[in-house]
């Protein structure tokens, strides 16, 4: 399996929030990342770069909807499994941004 | 004596199921609480996967071996209680081949020269958490399938203005005012309302459907 490095916050950040959420929408993702409505917008582009970054590792998937703010992102088994190789990894517990996630 | 052991394997396997089966849902269970997201888990229904068959085949032979091992060495060591037992004793004897082997193994990690040789914590992990993400991916899918079907029935039977006052008084002004925001830069407004209401708060878009029905 190839192995992928994850070196952005926001991407962990996003992971983070599907991971335990299990399913979630993207206005979720949003309202959950940044509650203040005005910023939500100028992050929206970011959060669905993550979430394809992430789809496109099989680290989540998505189920569409007609309307994509109410696609539903879920968890896969890899994800997982690499969440909890990074936070067996002790990762998540400094404070700066987690380097590197190695999944596979 | 036969049937006695019998009906322990059977108990065993009764157990593995149910064992496998709480697992799996706690898996699934959503770890985050946040207003906007809902508080809605997992149903028992989107469990029952192909994968949580393979994980419960792959636990049977395990805790069968068990609870044959409970059947045959326990008695040994505290005869007069099993005999006070009686027929009670094949319970016991699956009860203590299923919860407590598994307690014990799935507890155990046995690492020799710093390898996990025996890492049966990291082992049952990787059979369980296939029939974890199997539920979670029936139970989004469950959750899209639902959401699309409210939506889809509620827009012909209400208006824009009626949606609005309904959701106005199921989640306030403030809320209402802002999904009313966002709602004007999508191309359909009212499938946007009803998208976010289906998904929200389901029982409540259920019952205005079930109100529009009947009246």
């Amino acid at each position: 399996m190839d192995h992928s490095v994850i070196d952005s916050t926001v991407i962990l950040k996003t992971f983070e929030i599907v991971v335990q959420a299990r399913s979630v929408t993207l206005i979720e993702i949003l309202e959950a990342l940044n509650p203040q409505e005005d910023a939500r917008v100028e992050i929206k582009s970011e959060i669905h770069e993550a979430l394809d970054w992430l789809v496109e590792r099989g680290l989540v998937k998505v189920r569409e909807a007609p309307i994509e703010d109410f696609s539903i992102y879920y968890v896969t088994s890899d994800g997982l499994l690499a969440w909890s190789s990074l936070k067996g990894a002790g990762v998540l517990d400094k404070d700066e941004p987690a380097s590197r996630l190695i999944t596979g | 004596m036969l049937s006695g052991t019998a009906v322990s394997v059977f108990l065993a396997i009764l157990f593995t199921l149910l064992c496998a089966l709480v697992e799996v849902l706690t898996g699934a269970r959503r770890e985050i609480e946040k207003k906007s997201i809902p508080r809605t888990q997992p149903k028992i229904r989107s469990c029952v996967t192909t994968k949580y068959w393979l994980y419960v085949g792959g636990l049977i032979p395990f805790n069968v071996a068990s609870t044959l091992l409970a059947w045959y060495q326990l008695p040994r060591w505290f005869p007069e209680f099993f005999d006070w037992l009686g027929r009670g004793s094949n319970f016991m004897f699956a009860f203590v081949g299923v919860f407590l082997f598994q307690v014990l193994v799935t507890n155990t990690d046995i690492w020799i020269f710093s390898k996990g040789v025996m890492a049966f914590q990291k082992w049952t992990s990787l059979v369980r958490t296939p029939a974890i993400g199997a539920a979670i991916e029936k139970e989004s899918e469950r959750d899209r399938r639902r959401q699309q079907l409210i939506a889809d029935a509620l827009y012909d039977v209400i208006s824009e203005t009626d949606l609005n006052t309904r959701i106005r008084e199921i989640v306030g002004g403030e809320e209402a005012d802002r999904l009313d925001a966002n709602a004007q830069e999508a191309d359909d407004s009212k499938l946007y309302k009803l998208l976010w209401l289906a998904r929200r708060d389901p029982t409540a878009a259920e019952s205005i459907l079930n109100a529009k029905e009947s009246s």
